[in-house]
């Protein structure tokens, strides 16, 4: 989602810049052609819909990561077992957004075969929003279901003063017929740790309760992403707000993307810097046709029918309607069509000092 | 949640389960599907899901008075593949087409890696975690997910109810450990808990509720006038679209793919005579198709126990994962008997008087 930040200085470019920009830096950084094509597609459109966390603004960690030594840049991506159902994919190392693409397809002409299909994805890194897998199988008329852990705890289980989780999304996208796809794509955290990052960057305090301070407190300074002082609270707060259900979703993502692929746990003291080369994250899959239950269109029917009736429920203010999940990315992305892509000016000025260091083209004056 | 109060009177396990068991008979289920029901029900109140038990004995009845269950339902399969099945439960309550259900899942899933069965034409299920659990004792992970009876939550930003309490449950065999097993509702607490705050006149958290007109409210008296409850996460900036996405997600792979009564409907629950036409999900997924037999289970144990290490807030309460609180209470309960309160046992006895079944609470 977008950050409010001050909108002076915010300049604005067309999605091709920011792809052309994303493209020129990975191809610095020695990634051959076609997983470049693959990986900037990916990054911009998570900037296209507002999810600006996770297209432009990851080159940053990237950048430190390569360096760190901790991402194949070119990696081979091998698939590692295989029944008619499933799949082990082995990304090599590298960043996650060409084996996920690869792991995405497999699980589509496989849940069209069978009815359902799940591929399981170790040795990989940051795949960017999660969302934009299960959106395939649902272009695709699937159901799709996908999951990843993350770099490094960040997250408290409730009780806990510890970070022992990372921010742990899972996302599910439905296909409808009338509507756009119902598209949930979400943190198991409060908030996305990108969107604290996109804080500390810009130097904007935090809403109360998106964090917990070292005490164990909510606080409102952003620094803690930087220093890595604090912890994220999983959804719901605090136990008292259900904090446990978080907590226990985070869970259940760690135990799907690493338990299936055999991927580093969070958890491990080394997690990320196990291997040279890889931080070995690990992703899961799922697919599922709807037509191995119902005559074709049935399921988009009823998508449809919940999705016109959560439209006309009663809103609390009328300026502010009922939507699914999904609409507000899908509103940004009109938008951003015509206005191009608002980069904030923390953000310019990093990607041009990366841009330099790595005699990338700049892209964004 | 579980009522340890020491003035509450417990009974035996079996005790608990002989009196759903002769209730659901005196209401006219079959003997084989009593066996069953009972089983799966006296399974929530031995682990302290004191709302999913005998303490739904008298919603069912009622539900069988108005003619909305099938108390002699048919169960059959509709559709099937290697991985999938579609099953009709025939209006029936839903823990004999669960059970086989998730037994079907379980077959499917030994022979072919994975399955998805899909239920339709249900009611009440129990306690979700029932089925998962049922899964990782044979070594499987397992989600399941099912619709409700009516709305209850409010989307974000809305000011009415609409989609259930709607719950997930995922289970994942361990070997050293018992399994994770998460089975949580997709609003921020339960109804009961509202309602019990409501009674004592005591304030609500901030997030826990809203009053009619859709305002986040800490006056627990909005219970008793149009009061809505909230999606995990309470309110918009802590995230209730989460909450809300994951209630509507459970709504979609609970209708969706079985062809059940979406939640939203205006006549959900009543509009066919012999059946609230509930709708279930249940995925189960063999881990061995990934990896070497017992990786799995290793890998889970690996995460218990470092979630178990972490240092706790406060040391009186070390941090647990998912299950372990039912399982102590289950431990607690096999040998100290399961605490019924007094007003349920009154109306389980009204009950009993009523059809004729022996009344076994004394």
């Amino acid at each position: 989602m977008s950050d409010g930040t001050a909108n002076e200085d915010i300049k604005h470019f067309p999605a091709d810049a920011l792809r052309n920009q994303i493209a020129s830096c990975l191809t610095a950084w020695g990634m051959p052609a076609d997983q470049v094509e693959i990986t900037a597609n990916v990054m911009v459109d998570a900037d296209k819909c507002g999810i600006d966390t996770h297209g432009l603004s990851m080159l940053t960690t990237y950048d430190s990561r390569r360096r760190e030594g901790i991402i194949t840049m070119d990696a081979k991506v091998e698939v590692v077992r295989e029944t008619p159902v499933s799949a082990l994919v082995d990304a090599g190392g590298g960043l996650g957004y060409v084996p996920s693409v690869q792991a995405t397809k497999i699980a589509i002409k496989k849940a069209k075969e069978m009815g359902m299909a799940g591929i399981a994805v170790c040795n990989s890194n940051h795949f960017g929003a999660t969302g934009y897998y299960t959106r395939m199988m649902a272009a695709e008329g699937l159901v799709g279901m996908a999951t990843t852990n993350g770099s490094g705890p960040r997250t408290a289980p409730t009780f806990g003063r510890d970070a022992k989780l990372s921010t742990n999304p899972i996302a599910f996208t439905a296909p409808a017929k009338r509507n756009a796809p119902f598209n949930l794509d979400m943190a198991t955290t409060t908030v996305a740790a990108g969107k604290i990052r996109n804080k500390a960057n810009e130097g904007l305090p935090l809403p109360e309760g998106w964090a917990n301070g070292p005490d164990g407190r909510p606080t409102s300074d952003s620094s803690l992403y930087f220093d890595r002082a604090g912890t994220q609270t999983p959804l719901g707060g605090t136990r008292e707000l259900g904090s446990h259900k978080g907590y226990g979703l985070g869970a259940m993502v760690e135990i799907l993307s690493a338990g299936f692929s055999g991927a580093s746990l969070v958890t491990h003291p080394e997690h990320g810097y196990r291997r040279p080369g890889t931080m070995d994250i690990g992703h899961f899959f799922l697919a599922i046709d709807p037509t191995a239950f119902r005559p074709e269109g049935a399921f988009e029917e009823t998508v449809d029918e919940l999705i016109d009736a959560l439209h006309a429920t009663t809103p609390v203010d009328p300026d502010q309607p009922v939507m699914v999940a999904g609409e507000p990315e899908n509103i940004i992305r009109a938008t951003r069509e015509e206005t191009g892509i608002p980069v904030p000016p923390g953000l310019r000025g990093k990607i041009r000092d990366i841009a330099k260091n790595s005699n990338a083209e700049f892209f964004l004056d | 949640m579980a009522n340890d109060d020491s003035t509450v009177k417990r009974f035996p396990v079996a005790c608990v389960r002989d009196q759903i068991a002769t209730c659901l008979r005196s209401f006219g289920m079959p003997e084989a599907d009593v066996e069953i029901t009972a089983n799966v029900m006296v399974d929530a109140d031995k682990r302290g899901i004191d709302t999913h038990g005998i303490s739904c004995v008298p919603n069912y009845f009622s539900r069988w008075k108005r003619k909305i269950i099938t108390l002699d339902a048919t169960y059959s399969i509709v559709r099937e593949t290697p991985v999938t099945a579609l099953v009709d439960a025939g209006g029936g309550l839903g823990y004999v087409a669960s059970v086989r259900a998730m037994e079907l899942a379980i077959g499917k899933t030994k022979q072919n890696g994975m399955a998805t069965v899909s239920v339709r034409n249900s009611a009440h299920y129990g306690a979700a975690g029932y089925y998962t659990r049922m899964a990782a004792r044979e070594g499987l992970v397992a989600m399941a997910m099912t619709n409700t009876s009516g709305p209850k939550v409010v989307p974000t930003y809305a000011a009415q109810a609409q989609l259930g309490t709607n719950p997930i449950a995922f289970t994942a065999p361990a070997k050293r450990h018992k399994p994770f097993n998460l089975d949580m509702a997709t609003s921020t607490v339960a109804g009961g808990k509202i309602r019990n705050k409501a009674v004592e006149e005591q304030p609500l958290p901030l997030g826990w509720a809203l009053d009619k007109t859709g305002q986040p409210t800490t006056d627990s008296a909005t219970h008793w006038d149009g009061g809505l409850m909230t999606p995990l996460g309470g309110l918009p900036e802590l995230g209730s679209h989460k909450g809300y996405g994951l209630g509507a997600m459970v709504e979609i792979l609970s209708t969706a793919l079985s062809g059940a009564s979406v939640v939203t409907r205006p006549d959900h629950g009543t509009r066919d005579p012999g059946t609230m036409n509930l709708g279930h999900f249940f995925l189960c997924i063999n881990p061995t198709i990934y990896r070497p037999d017992g990786a799995f289970e290793d890998t889970v144990d690996e995460l218990i126990d470092d979630l178990h290490a972490t240092t706790p807030a406060d040391p009186a309460q070390p941090v647990m994962v998912a299950g372990e609180p039912e399982d102590k209470i289950e431990a607690e309960r096999e040998s100290a008997g399961i605490p019924v309160l007094p007003g349920l046992c009154g109306r389980i006895k009204d009950i009993a008087d009523e059809t004729g079944a022996d009344f076994l609470l004394t």
